[in-house]
């Protein structure tokens, strides 16, 4: 539970954005420098705190003793990332290089936050767009340092770990090979990188990016690999503009292995993308199936949808 | 295209047991391995600033 964030800013005016630099001194944004390149701050409005009040699960305040839930203290941390100072540039639209510094400051984060004792899973994410629920549109994306490995990740895990032992083989690395022989789901496809629309989509323009390499976690990332996923991200977002003439909102993930001291050798690094459009004009929702029995149903099939994505982002290019 | 190899951790055996070095997979000495490799090809000039808040905030400086 984390009831400060109810209290946070919610779409404030251009003028008031608090992700811009300072311009004007009457105004203090949190960044109180009048221009950066890339920042990184503690979210006002955290989930998780570095140093969270502790929790007495048997008595109340008066120290009488009553029934309660078992809780835990929320200790982590949670980062916002700026990506630029300009209010409008969207990722799409920076330069590859700009693309690749912030990747360098996510490699850095995740070093940084994992190293931490208490931290065993740094989360890297970018809600884009009013419709996913974002309340300041000044282009930023976040970073969870989870002091546990969060369910959907464990799950990832688990089921890799298990095709290792039977397989003998990364379960990530033969889903790449699977793609590259069938081709029909591919997005974009480069040395260091594959884009496509996995079988098991559970949105129907969902993107995952593999790394064709078998690495574990951004960290492990090359400069041409740094170089790579910057040109596939920026054509991949700029393919998804044009599908429906809009900036189409997206959920953005990273997922990689956790930084609990294991070697979870077994992994691979990724990242995926989930825009909650499934028409120009219609949004795919979480209802009865999807939320109560924890089953996606995707109305459109991943060879199609990634047959559209695929000739526009050529067209682009 | 060659599949990335993987290596599992070998289970310990009651007879390599003893010869096993205990580390606390949490300790900084573990974590810090693939960091000091990363160190050497940082492209940018870190800043950190704590607000009155106690919170930090981090520039990234990458016109070094």
């Amino acid at each position: 539970m984390a009831t400060k964030r109810q209290e946070r800013t919610f779409l404030p005016p251009k003028d008031f954005c608090p992700l811009c630099p300072t311009k004007n001194s009457r105004i203090i944004t949190e960044i109180p420098e009048s221009d950066y390149d890339i920042v990184v701050f503690e979210n006002k409005f955290p989930t998780f705190s570095r140093s969270p009040d502790k929790l007495d699960n048997h008595n109340n305040a008066d120290g009488k003793r009553v029934f309660s839930f078992l809780k835990k203290p929320s200790r982590g941390i949670c980062e916002v990332v700026c990506y630029t100072s300009e209010h409008d540039l969207f990722l799409e639209d920076m330069p590859v290089e700009k693309i690749r510094n912030l990747i360098k400051v996510w490699q850095d984060r995740y070093f940084n936050l994992g190293n931490k004792s208490f931290i065993k899973y740094v989360f890297i994410f970018e809600n884009k767009g009013e419709e996913i629920g974002v309340t300041l549109s000044h282009p930023h994306g976040q970073i969870y340092a989870f002091p546990y490995i969060p369910p959907v990740i464990l799950d990832e895990l688990k089921s890799s770990k298990e095709f290792y032992r039977k397989n003998k083989k990364c379960l990530h690395c033969a889903i790449i090979k699977n793609e590259l022989s069938d081709k029909k789901r591919i997005v974009i496809k480069n040395d260091d990188f594959i884009a496509f629309i996995p079988f098991y989509a559970s949105w129907p323009y969902e993107v995952h990016i593999y790394s064709i390499r078998h690495l574990g976690s951004i960290g492990e990332l090359e400069e041409r690999e740094i170089n790579s996923l910057s040109k596939t991200i920026k054509e991949l977002i700029n393919g998804y503009n044009r599908l429906f003439g809009f900036r189409m909102p997206y959920v953005m993930v990273i997922h990689q292995k956790p930084t609990d001291g294991r070697e979870h050798s077994y992994y691979h690094f990724h990242l995926e993308f989930y825009p909650p459009y499934r028409t120009g004009d219609k949004l795919k929702y979480m209802a009865g199936c999807e939320l109560g029995a924890g089953t996606f149903i995707n109305d459109t099939l991943p060879e199609e949808k990634a047959e559209e994505l695929r000739d526009i982002v050529d067209k682009l290019l | 295209m060659k599949e990335g190899k993987v290596k599992l951790n070998k289970k310990k055996t009651l007879k390599n047991k003893s010869k096993i070095k205990k580390v606390n997979p949490n300790s900084r000495e573990v974590k810090n391995l693939t960091e000091r490799r990363f160190e050497k090809d940082l492209a940018f000039k870190k800043r950190i600033v704590v607000k009155e808040d106690g919170r930090y905030l981090i520039y990234y400086d990458f016109n070094k």
